[in-house]
């Protein structure tokens, strides 16, 4: 870095500034006019930079610098009118922040750096001639949306809000969830051109502060010059940058970041995008969904269960097929295995190639599904459904049960609530397949002992992968083995390091296991009428 | 790190160059054999298999479902050998569930038989074997109208549940063992009645086939078959027919053994072996020509004692079979010396075949009759009307 030691009366241009960072070595002017020169520098070709330029009323020069379309019009107006028609002859800063500007949130600045940022971020700038600082008021303009539905995760039961692009908002949302002072927020800045503002969240008193400064420090090291999403930050303080399984798991609604932090997670709140990211994650949160909470606990045991059976299909599911087809034909019953054969004798290719050709257009399919506008989306599931499921067997190209397996594997992966997880699974898919077509199941046997071997290595900010699983802790087991009803989930998992692990009082829940509920002892329907 | 995961990569992929997936066969290749006969011809043998034809899905083409060729050979698998030369598929025998072995085979030993059997993986000791009444490759062609396979019709019939349950695995066991000779399901061809315009033949189970170690000496058929359902390690259920007294005639009712149970105890008393056949049967009427009302206990007890006296004959008709032929189906054998294993070995284990014609039996029967179904008489009764 070349920082010079700047002259106050140098051009910017002069100062060779990259980044916004660098401009914290330049102070503001006393002078005006240099504070002036310099803003309308930076103004330059900028159409949406507004510099005021007004004078306090004995004459005292003054001007406004702000963002159109980030600072809110109306409230500038209305607080130039305040400057503008004061009375008596204030020139000082801090004196008219004390007496004339009506404006909530304020703050000062005494170098460029801190002004720009401010701006940048929908403040207003007010220079006023013979201050060594700048008053920025935090006027900021309309939210770039509404609240709404989350598309990614969709509930039956459950809060129907979702984060949006704007990180106050996202901020405001999870501190409804939350409404204690200990739900802490912590503001970071990454990005040198793009100066993201990144906020660390997570429950004082429940976090372990260490992982706390875990996630900063590795935020703090990400030296990049834009942070347009999530997955940047995702990808630079994962463990394992290698490993096809997400180690950070992102969510786009308050509920599960609150619950995460009330784990003692710690979410990364960024701003541009409705998605907060959670650390540390295991490969387990990664099939519950936040609606397993919300529902009665025996649905939810079962869907979870589902969903690991899910898990295998998709993960083995055509595998399997390939293996058993090609290799251990004996396993089949004999008239399943006959009216395979009968429906795949007109098709030309070896099982391995079916399968690759049928997993590939699937895969496009999707993709295609994701891709383009939801009028179009229509027309290509048609296409896809046609063209792949009916004529593609009927032209003898592909066979019917391996249409079935593929769609089913397909179907499968989909039940897995996490959509990266998901994909992790159906990458893997590919090189299993081709595993099985030279080795058989023996080659799924090697598939699979590679993944575990890969998965009980993995660790996500230093909780191991596969916890509570591996390595074993049987009270945990009560959140993957099955959904356990809320009254015995006294605690919290036990695999995080916690400074509070209770999450509930002894009393009630241990009368809800003695009673099997809450059995009205004050009050009994059958006695009250008996009194009467 | 990236270069340690190539290195590992590299290492654990690049054996797969060597392979060239040996056993790899496409479903498309494979001839699935369902079932396959023994004969003898000469001193060669003959070696059929019945192997399903795959049509195209949607080709509903006439035309046989199934092929059956044979060919013989100095033993099984050369014969076989043989047989693989004229096929555009590969066989296999994993999905073989039946082995269809002739009389005449069998009455020279299916010991033999049994070295192909279990050496190869690929065959399945679950299989069931089938004793044909004359040449086994026409059960083979038989072609039963339920099943398009008569491989799968024979499966189906030695699997209902009044069969004895015997496979491949039981039988090899009896073989091995002393003190028990194996019983085989024994099937013939017949025709059904009427016969159909195609001259279709339908396979029959008509009894099970007598083995005195491996050589077949002789069939136990109706009664004698019934008393073997009694004389096995598990109760199978079946169908009797009694004629009961009434009046100056004999009526005919029959009657379902729904549930049983039998206990061998072998005893030796002064050095005197015996047997005590204990058994004890409940009944269901399926279909009565009685006129007189079945409610009454008395009538109720005249159907139970008949019923015991035809289980009674049943086990003896199986006992004096067995004994004649100087062979031990009823594992007799194997409960003496369960229950003396010193005097077995001391006294009986050498000579037992020729002692089995001599030990007395005494059976013992409690038998009744406990659903009499849903009505107890027949609803056109004569006394009915009014």
């Amino acid at each position: 870095m070349n920082r010079r030691k700047p002259k106050s009366n140098n051009t910017i241009e002069e100062l060779n500034l990259r980044y916004v960072d660098e401009f914290k070595t330049v102070s503001v002017s006393p002078n005006l006019k240099d504070n002036l020169a310099r803003v309308k520098e930076l103004a330059k070709e900028n159409s949406d930079f507004v510099i005021r330029e007004f004078q306090l009323k004995d004459s005292v020069p003054a001007f406004m610098f702000y963002v159109d379309g980030l600072a809110s019009g109306s409230q500038v107006d209305f607080a130039l009118k305040e400057i503008m028609i004061l009375e008596g002859g204030l020139s000082q800063l801090s004196a008219i922040e004390d007496h004339v500007l009506a404006v909530s949130q304020m703050s000062d600045a005494d170098n460029y750096g801190d002004m720009l940022i401010g701006v940048l971020g929908g403040d207003t700038a007010l220079f006023v001639d013979g201050n060594t600082k700048v008053c920025l008021l935090g006027m900021r303009g309309p939210h770039t949306r509404g609240v709404s539905e989350p598309e990614l995760e969709t509930v039956v039961r459950g809060p129907r809000e979702g984060f949006i692009e704007n990180i106050r908002t996202n901020t405001s949302l999870l501190r409804r969830k939350l409404k204690t002072p200990y739900l802490k927020m912590k503001p970071m800045v990454v990005g040198k051109q793009s100066n993201t503002n990144v906020v660390i969240t997570y429950l004082e008193g429940i976090v372990d502060q260490n992982l706390v400064k875990e996630v900063v420090d590795r935020i703090e090291k990400i030296d990049i010059d834009a942070i347009l999403e999530t997955g940047y930050i995702e990808e630079f303080i994962q463990d394992n940058a290698y490993s096809p399984f997400p180690q950070v798991q992102y969510s786009e609604r308050p509920d599960t970041v609150a619950a995460a932090l009330l784990e003692g997670r710690v979410a990364i709140m960024v701003d541009g995008t409705p998605m907060a990211l959670i650390v540390p994650v295991t490969f387990w949160a990664l099939m519950q969904a936040n609606e397993d909470y919300f529902e009665r606990f025996q649905l939810a045991t079962l869907i979870r269960w589902m969903r690991y059976i899910f898990l295998v299909i998709s993960l083995f599911g055509s595998a399997a097929y390939i293996a058993v087809s090609t290799y251990h034909q004996s396993l089949l019953p004999t008239s399943l295995l006959l009216s395979i054969a009968s429906s795949r004798d007109m098709v030309p290719f070896p099982v391995v190639v079916e399968a690759l050709i049928l997993e590939i257009s699937f895969e496009a399919l999707r993709e295609a599904g994701v891709r383009l506008p939801k009028a179009i989306g229509q027309a290509v599931s048609i296409l896809g459904g046609l063209v792949v499921g009916q004529a593609a067997v009927e032209a003898g190209i592909v066979s019917a049960p391996m249409v079935i397996v593929v769609a089913g594997a397909g179907i499968a992966s989909f039940t897995i609530p996490r959509y990266n997880a998901s994909i992790a699974i159906r990458m893997l898919r590919f090189p299993l397949m081709i595993l099985a077509s030279l080795f058989g199941i023996y080659g799924i046997l090697i598939g699979l002992v590679l993944i575990f071997g890969h998965l009980v290595n993995l660790r996500s900010f230093g909780i191991p992968y596969l916890s509570p699983t591996n390595p074993l802790s049987i009270p945990d087991l009560k959140d993957v083995a099955w959904r356990a009803p809320w009254w015995m989930q006294q605690e919290r998992p036990s695999y995080m390091p916690l400074m509070d692990t209770r999450r509930m009082g002894e009393h009630l829940p241990n009368e809800i296991a003695e009673h099997g509920g809450q059995s009205g002892k004050d009050f009994d329907h059958d006695q009250s009428e008996k009194g009467d | 790190m990236f270069q340690r995961i190539s290195l590992i990569f590299f290492l654990l992929f690049s054996p797969l160059l060597l392979t060239g997936c040996w056993d790899r066969v496409e479903i498309n290749d494979l001839a699935v054999v369902v079932a396959s006969s023994f004969d003898k011809e000469g001193d060669m043998y003959r070696v059929g298999v019945q192997i399903p034809l795959v049509r195209p899905l949607g080709g509903k083409g006439q035309g046989p479902v199934f092929y059956i060729d044979s060919e013989t050979g100095k033993t099984v698998r050369d014969a076989v050998d043989r047989l693989q030369h004229r096929m555009s598929r590969q066989m296999i025998f994993s999905h073989r569930r039946i082995l269809i072995v002739s009389e005449e085979v069998a009455r020279e030993g299916i010991r033999p038989g049994f070295d192909e059997v279990a050496r190869l993986p690929d065959n399945r000791l679950t299989a069931n074997m089938i004793i044909s009444k004359g040449k086994a490759i026409d059960l083979l062609g038989s072609s039963p109208q339920f099943e398009s396979l008569s491989a799968e019709a024979m499966r189906e019939i030695v699997k209902l549940p009044f069969v004895l349950p015997v496979n491949l695995k039981d039988t090899a066991q009896a073989l091995n063992r002393e003190g028990v000779d194996p019983i085989i399901p024994y099937m013939e061809v017949t025709e059904p009645q009427p016969k159909g315009e195609e001259n279709k033949k339908e396979v029959q189970l008509s009894g099970y086939a007598q083995f005195k170690e491996d050589k077949m000496v002789g069939v136990f058929k109706e009664k004698a078959a019934a008393g073997s359902h009694w004389m096995r390690s598990h109760f199978v259920t079946y169908m009797t027919t009694l004629e009961i007294q009434e009046g100056d005639s004999k009526k005919p009712i029959t009657i379902r053994v729904t549930s049983g149970q039998s206990k061998i105890i072998p005893r030796i008393e002064n050095g005197n072996l015996s047997y005590d056949v204990k058994v004890e049967a409940v009944g269901a009427v399926q279909e009565s020509m009685l006129t007189e009302d079945l409610r009454f206990e008395k009538n109720q007890k005249k159907v139970s004692r008949e019923f015991e006296k035809d289980i009674k004959e049943s086990i003896e008709a199986f006992v004096e079979q067995a004994k004649e032929k100087q062979t031990d189906p009823a594992y007799l054998g194997v409960l003496l010396s369960r229950a003396y294993p010193k005097e077995w070995k001391e006294n009986y284990s050498k000579q037992w075949r020729g002692m089995l014609r001599d030990i007395p039996f005494h059976i013992e029967v409690k038998a009744s009759v406990e659903r009499l179904g849903q009505i107890t008489e027949n609803i056109t009764k004569e006394s009915n009307r009014f």
